[in-house]
Order: structure tokens, then C-alpha cells, then sequence
């Protein structure tokens, strides 16, 4: 670890004992330092008044559900998985979990049942935090293809942390989440575990059909606490929005644990993106700093264009995206919209924490993402596999960063020789294609592989492929990114119709339906394009780039 | 189109943009309480409304379109708005 982290380190330090559980940082630092009433968490259901939680409040809720885990001998070694959408229970189960020194992953509710059983299966999940229709739709399907998962807990009626007892019939194999909490212990200390034990397990898309578990340690809320502040200008009460679900990294990294290790509050909202609704927040929260994606930005701009806005909103004082490089055109209106620059950042699942960006107090560069936040160092290497030459200014080549960090990922969870193939010497290689200029501004030209981005998050064609394989009408398929005005780009399908089955709108709707029952929004097809052969190289892999409408 | 005909135009519209959405809809309850339907989905379904019925919906109006009874309410407004034009 170079001398800067150290010295981060040194000024993050919790004042107690067990110094190094990401839980010490983000909740008992506050309550030992007399801040349990400041406000952690305001949440925002679907219908109804927003809910404020104190980290008083957040505390307490956590120790209940962490205690709960020691007692079912869910400890260091056992994983915890939460499915649900963005509810305050997921918070306290993703937190409690970290609290019992136990690993956490958090599951995009929008996954169908194929891609949830994946991941499940994959992380070895011993306990399962959701929903009661959640539980029906996505896992009591698949739940005898899970012999580690021993639990099930169901959260109906999400927002009563305080209110602990049980509140429903849940499904049968279920048990009611405020029980367990009830049960619980209110006060309950942060496990001692070393710096590097394994705390946050994140799936993301490989160019195999298999998702790739990233496995990140305790000591990486360093790096969230210090990024939260060196980029995102983030301090104690500062009033904040995370726009992702806690189902993608930035949700976790940016969503809670950042804001949570500066003492922030951070708001959330459990409705889906709804441009009327977003003006309300912003304005009715005083939000302050607001890290959202171009996606989201498009479509508010979209509405905005049409009339759909908002009052003045005199105390925002950041805006930050993720997910894509941010086009010119939305940066501008961003600038005109809100009065203020839309700030880009650049990491990736791997990297736990911003690594690129324009920070609170630059000023944006067009065409750049932004610069290596310091203590990190970057640079752009081309050539051959065998020999790799670091770019010149200007020169496209492959991002790399300078190891070691502390939200470095640790490995690929089962598979250890992949890991070992994502560096060359002491560089991380991040399979982005980027340039950098004389003065260090990273621009972004593409990435490496068979993967691409769909709204910000990286989709695997292979994973998708499988699954729309199981059609009978399905012989062939090839998935490929489409250009789409708001969602950058969307997933499409290039389908070789199996004989006896006649390509047309009812084959189309047939297929797609399927897959988006099996795949959900998240990862299934938009649109068909029925082809009669697939673009293959001699050896049969499918070109997916000659499919039609390449990435830019 | 009476409003019966219209909600059941909407509601095959909403199918194929969205193929997991039921036969049976509650119409007052919003969609994504009945279903999974993310933004795109939601935005993908006003369009082709509009598309199909040669109507522009205004987007102060999307979120109302959010339940069958709440489109079916907005696109008979948006065709009366049209035919007056005419």
C-alpha cells in the first residue's frame, strides 16, 4: 500500500477496539462520537411520507439482525444475500451482515429467476433476505436447486424498523423478517475481523455466460470514505442522493457505505425513475450532492424539454454520473438545467471505488471522464500480448491501474486463474479502452471483450444467449447492443428461428416474453432481428460486433 | 372508441411492449404494483400508444398513464384533444 493510503488510513481510524469491520467505520464511529441522533437515512416508499432513521436508529436495527446471524451460527465464512427492492431493510440486513463478519451481496430485484439462481448458487448463499412476492416470483421456483441456503426471511411491509413484531403470514420455507429483528439483540459490537477478510461479494457480467462473483475486504471502506469525500465532497450531514440500486456497485459503494462513513444522510427513494417525482425530491430534501447516470439524465432532460421541472434548488452543489461516459449534450444541459456542471466519474466493480474523475472542485473538461483522483495512478498500455508499451498522449490503449489499493478486488470468487489474468506486473488491467492527454484527462473509447453496457450496467451476451436458448424456437442467437436515444444502449437479439417455426411478430413476442420471464428487465432483449445465419469466426465463435449497430 | 375498447387496446399494447404483463389487470392499481416493469418498459409503452394511435401525449401526463384506468383516462384525452384540432 503506497505511503498516501497509509495516511488515509491514519485519519479514517475508528477510536475503538475492532477498528477494522466496515461496520466500525459507518455506524459505531457515530454513536461512540455522541452523533445517534443525526439523521442516517431518509427514505421515501413508494406511496405514503418519507421516514427519517437516525444512525441511532439504523444502529440498533443492525445489532438486532447481526446478533440474529451469530445465533444461527451464520459467521465468518457464510454469505448473506438480499433481494428486495430499495427498502430500509436492506440496508440494516446488508449492514448486520458486515456486523457478523459475514460476506454481503446484494441482488438486483429486477433479475429474473435464471439469473437470481445464478448468482445464489454461485456465492453459496447460506441466508436470503426478501420480499414475499419476490420469494414467489424468483426463488420458491428455484429454491430446491440451493442446498446452502437455510433461511429465507421476508420483509412485508417494508419502513418498521421500530415496530418488531411479526406482521405477516409469510410463505411457507419463509420467516418474517421483523421476528427475527424483534429477537435480536439492540446492542450487539462490530465482530473483530482482520483488514482483509472477505466482506462484499458484487456480481458482474463476464464474456462467459457465468457471472463473475468480485470479492472485496473490510478495509475497502477506506477507499469508499476517502473518494466519498475527495471526489464526491461529501461531509458529516451532508444531504445526499445515490440515484443506483443497491443491486450494482455503485448503489453499495457510493449508495451506503460512503456516505455512511462521512456521516452523511442519504436519501432514498423506493419508486422507479419518474422525472416529476425526482423534482420533488431534489427540491423537498435539500439535496445537496446528487450521483445519478447519463441514462437517468437523458430522460430528465427529455421531460424537461417537454415542461416537466422543478422549483430553484438552492443548495445543490454537485452532480456526479456513473455508468457511461457522459455525452456533451447532456453535460450542457445538465449546466443549463441545474446552474451547476454535471461532474463524471469512472470505476468499476473491480475497482470498488472511483479511480477516474472530474471532483468537486475541478472544473469538467469536454470529452474527458476526468483525471486519476490522487493517490491513485493510471495509465494507458498498447501492444502485444506479450509486449505491452504504455500510450503516448493521445494513444488509444488499454486502462491500467497502479496495485495495490484498498478496494482492490481480491479475487474471482471460483476462479482464482482469472483473477490472476486481470494484471500484468504491478497493474490492474481494467479491460477499458482509454487515452489520456499530456496533462492526465482519461477519455474513454470502448471496452475489451464480449460484454457492453445497457443504462450504465455491463450485460454478458453469453448469459443472455443461454437462456433465450431454452426457446424451441430458438436455434441460434446472438445478443448485441443496440443504439437507443435514452438508454444509450439497449439489448437485442439476432434470432436463427428453428425449423417449423416461421419468423414474424408472433415468434418475436413469443420469444421475447419468454426471455423476460426468465432474464427480467434488467438483462432480457427489447427487440428481435430474425436472421438466417450468425456472423462466426473460423472456429465458431459468434462476431457479436458484425451483428449490426456496434457500440460507439 | 368507447373507454372499454380503449382499455382493452391499451391493454394488448402493454403486452407486447411488456410480455410478462397479466390478461387480468386490476385497472386502478398501478402496473408495476401487478407486474415488473422497469423506466424503459414505461416509457417504450407511452410511445407506442401514441405511435399506434397517432396522438401526442403530453409528458406531463406520462405518470398517470402508470394504471389502465389512468392511460385509458389520458389517451381518451389526447384523442378528444386531436379530434377537436381536426
Amino acid at each position: 500500500m503506497t505511503d498516501a493510503w497509509v495516511g488515509i488510513r491514519a485519519e479514517l481510524k475508528a477510536p475503538q477496539q475492532t477498528p477494522h469491520n466496515i461496520t466500525a467505520l459507518t455506524l459505531t464511529r457515530h454513536v461512540q462520537a455522541g452523533a445517534s441522533e443525526r439523521v442516517a437515512l431518509r427514505w421515501r416508499p413508494r406511496s405514503g411520507p418519507t421516514v427519517t432513521y437516525t444512525y441511532g436508529d439504523l444502529d440498533r436495527a443492525v445489532s438486532r439482525f447481526a446478533s440474529g446471524l451469530i445465533q444461527e451460527d451464520i459467521v465468518e465464512g457464510h454469505t448473506v444475500a438480499i433481494l428486495a427492492g430499495r427498502i430500509p431493510e436492506l440496508l440494516v440486513a446488508f449492514l448486520g451482515t458486515l456486523r457478523a463478519g459475514a460476506v454481503a451481496t446484494v441482488l438486483f430485484s429486477s433479475f429474473g429467476p435464471e439469473p437470481v439462481l445464478r448468482r445464489l448458487q454461485r456465492g453459496g448463499v447460506n441466508l436470503l433476505v426478501t420480499t414475499p412476492r419476490l420469494y414467489r416470483d424468483k426463488v420458491a421456483p428455484i429454491r430446491d436447486q440451493l442446498p446452502n441456503l437455510r433461511r429465507v426471511l421476508v420483509v412485508d411491509g417494508p419502513g418498521r424498523l421500530a415496530a418488531l413484531s411479526a406482521q405477516s403470514d409469510p410463505p411457507e420455507g419463509t420467516e418474517d423478517f421483523g421476528a427475527w429483528l424483534a429477537r435480536g439483540a439492540p446492542v450487539f459490537p462490530d465482530v473483530d475481523v482482520e483488514a482483509e477478510d472477505p466482506a462484499l461479494l458484487h456480481f458482474t457480467s463476464g464474456t462467459t455466460g457465468e457471472p463473475k462473483g468480485v470479492v472485496h475486504v473490510h478495509d475497502s471502506v477506506l477507499a469508499h470514505a476517502y473518494t466519498g469525500k475527495r471526489v464526491l465532497g461529501l461531509d458529516a450531514g451532508t444531504r445526499y442522493w445515490c440515484t443506483a440500486d443497491p443491486g450494482w456497485v455503485t448503489g453499495i459503494s457510493y449508495g451506503i457505505l460512503a456516505p455512511l462513513a462521512r456521516g452523511a444522510t442519504l436519501f432514498i427513494d423506493e419508486e422507479e425513475f419518474d422525472a416529476e417525482r425526482w423534482w420533488q425530491n431534489l427540491e423537498a430534501e435539500r439535496v445537496e450532492v446528487l450521483y445519478t447516470a447519463p441514462t437517468a439524465l437523458r430522460l430528465l432532460r427529455r421531460m424537461h424539454a417537454a415542461g416537466v421541472t422543478g422549483g430553484p434548488l438552492p443548495f445543490l452543489r454537485g452532480i456526479f454520473s456513473v455508468g457511461e461516459p457522459l455525452a456533451h449534450a447532456d453535460a450542457q444541459w445538465g449546466r443549463e438545467a441545474f446552474g451547476i456542471p454535471v461532474r463524471d466519474t469512472w470505476w468499476q466493480t473491480e475497482t470498488g471505488c472511483i479511480v477516474v474523475a472530474t471532483c468537486w472542485d475541478e472544473e469538467p473538461k469536454d470529452g474527458a471522464v476526468g483525471r486519476a483522483v490522487p493517490p491513485f495512478e493510471v495509465a494507458c498500455l498498447h501492444g502485444t500480448e506479450e509486449r505491452k508499451v504504455v500510450a503516448g498522449p493521445g494513444e488509444p490503449g488499454e486502462l491500467c491501474i497502479g496495485t495495490p489499493w484498498p478496494s482492490m478486488f481480491r479475487t474471482y470468487l471460483g476462479n482464482p486463474a482469472l483473477y490472476a489474468r486481470s494484471f500484468l506486473g504491478t497493474w490492474y488491467m481494467s479491460g477499458d479502452v482509454a487515452s489520456l492527454d499530456a496533462d492526465g484527462w482519461v477519455s474513454f473509447v470502448g471496452r475489451r471483450g464480449d460484454v457492453f453496457k445497457s443504462a450504465g450496467h455491463l450485460i454478458s451476451p453469453a448469459e443472455v444467449e443461454d437462456a433465450m436458448l431454452q426457446h424451441p424456437g430458438v436455434a441460434d442467437v446472438g445478443v448485441w447492443g443496440r443504439h437507443d436515444p435514452v438508454a444509450g444502449t439497449l439489448v437485442e437479439a439476432h434470432v436463427v428461428p428453428a425449423a417449423g417455426h416461421e419468423p414474424g411478430d408472433d415468434l418475436a413476442r413469443d420469444i421475447l416474453g419468454f426471455a423476460r420471464a426468465k432474464l427480467g428487465p434488467a438483462l432480457a432483449p427489447r427487440t428481435i432481428q430474425f436472421r438466417t445465419h450468425l456472423p462466426r469466426t473460423p472456429s465458431g465463435k459468434i462476431v457479436r460486433k458484425d451483428l449490426g449497430n456496434p457500440q460507439p | 372508441m368507447s373507454a372499454p375498447d380503449l382499455a382493452t387496446a391499451i391493454h394488448t399494447t402493454l403486452r407486447r411492449v411488456v410480455p410478462v404483463a397479466p390478461t387480468e389487470l386490476d385497472p386502478q392499481a398501478p402496473f408495476r404494483d401487478q407486474f415488473e416493469m422497469d423506466s424503459l418498459d414505461f416509457l417504450n409503452f407511452v410511445l407506442a400508444l401514441e405511435k399506434e394511435h397517432g396522438v401526442k401525449i403530453p409528458e406531463a401526463r406520462y405518470p398517470r398513464c402508470a394504471s389502465l384506468a389512468g392511460a385509458t383516462q389520458v389517451l381518451g384525452d389526447a384523442l378528444a384533444a386531436g379530434a377537436t384540432k381536426a
